[in-house]
């Protein structure tokens, strides 16, 4: 998912000096910058650019800002305090850190594992499953922002055992459907079936008759009354 | 006509139409959904995760807390902090 993030930490300042100094360089990396991934990572280790959308300070003491982030995702927001001391010539680190935006996932609707496992002991033993509802999102909602290809109802069936999607069963396209990318199929009723790999650009859709639009990479189970929490 | 009833609030003009004749309408996802059972294996949960327990940890916690094999998550990992955390099933 690459989704922009966004970030609430603090930054420990190994000396104390102006804090006006911390603020104006922050402003400063409010742009595109590079960063090479730490030693400790699940990715490639090549410098890679970044946008930091927003880094702004809420609050400081003699050695402590604590920062608000808004960065493009796969940003290292420790390098990046980091980085700013470097920028003033003291030593900066950070010491905490909390994500509270992920995409369209938000700490405001951020359930606690306690939450979570008192609901569903309400459910399991008085049958009342609407507070444990209200905690479970339809996949459908993080649909968003991505790739679409609405499908006929009647091709439901056969996409939901593992076919592949024809033109013929297509009744629209998001315009971001690029050949070799994936995409979201969902009926007309709104219903997710499965994520595909598409075979076509979306202006090429409406030149063509017959043919395979995408195949499938992951089909969802189809929406059912089956067993869940006994 | 076709009436499509899209999941989410899209703006239509992003859209390519192959058919003729075809409406739109937004239909709230969870509509399609009649009961928990049924939206208990297509669906995710915005976590915040506490720190001690890794993000592995608490997605087969939840799977076994909610009865769902089928579970797994997404979200960077962090070293420490509290962190939104998908879990997805």
């Amino acid at each position: 998912m690459n989704t922009e993030k966004v970030y609430v930490g603090i930054m420990k300042l190994h000396e104390t000096i102006d804090i006006k100094e911390v603020y104006n360089i922050m402003k400063e990396f409010e742009t595109e910058i590079y960063q090479t991934p730490p030693m400790k990572s699940a990715v490639k280790r090549s410098i890679r650019k970044r946008r930091i959308y927003s880094f702004i300070p809420l609050e400081s003491d003699s050695n402590h800002v604590l920062f608000k982030a808004h960065v493009e995702s796969g940003t290292y927001i420790r390098k990046l305090c980091y980085d700013v001391g470097e920028a003033i010539g003291v030593g900066i680190n950070m010491v905490e850190l909390r994500r509270i935006r992920s995409g369209v996932f938000d700490e405001s609707s951020a359930v606690t594992l306690n939450q979570l496992a008192y609901y569903t002991s309400i459910y399991k033993e008085t049958g009342e499953s609407s507070e444990l509802t209200k905690l479970l999102n339809p996949i459908e909602e993080i649909l968003v922002d991505k790739p679409l290809i609405i499908v006929k109802e009647s091709a439901k069936k056969n996409l939901y055992t593992g076919a592949s999607l024809s033109v013929r069963g297509v009744i629209c396209v998001s315009n971001d459907i690029k050949s070799g990318s994936e995409a979201f199929v969902c009926s007309e009723n709104g219903e997710l079936i499965e994520v595909a790999r598409c075979l076509r650009n979306a202006e090429e859709l409406l030149g063509i008759e017959s043919g395979i639009v995408a195949t499938p990479i992951r089909v969802l189970e189809p929406i059912n009354v089956g067993a869940g929490v006994s | 006509m076709i009436e499509v009833f899209l999941p989410i609030q899209r703006n239509m003009d992003k859209f390519l139409v192959l058919r003729e004749d075809v409406g739109w309408n937004y239909k709230n996802p969870r509509e399609l959904y009649p009961n928990v059972n049924s939206l208990l294996t297509r669906s995710f949960i915005n976590i915040d995760k506490p720190r001690g327990p890794s993000s592995h940890e608490v997605t087969a916690w939840v799977g076994r807390l909610l009865n769902v094999k089928k579970i797994g998550h997404g979200g960077t990992l962090v070293e420490y902090g509290e962190i939104p955390l998908l879990v997805v099933f």
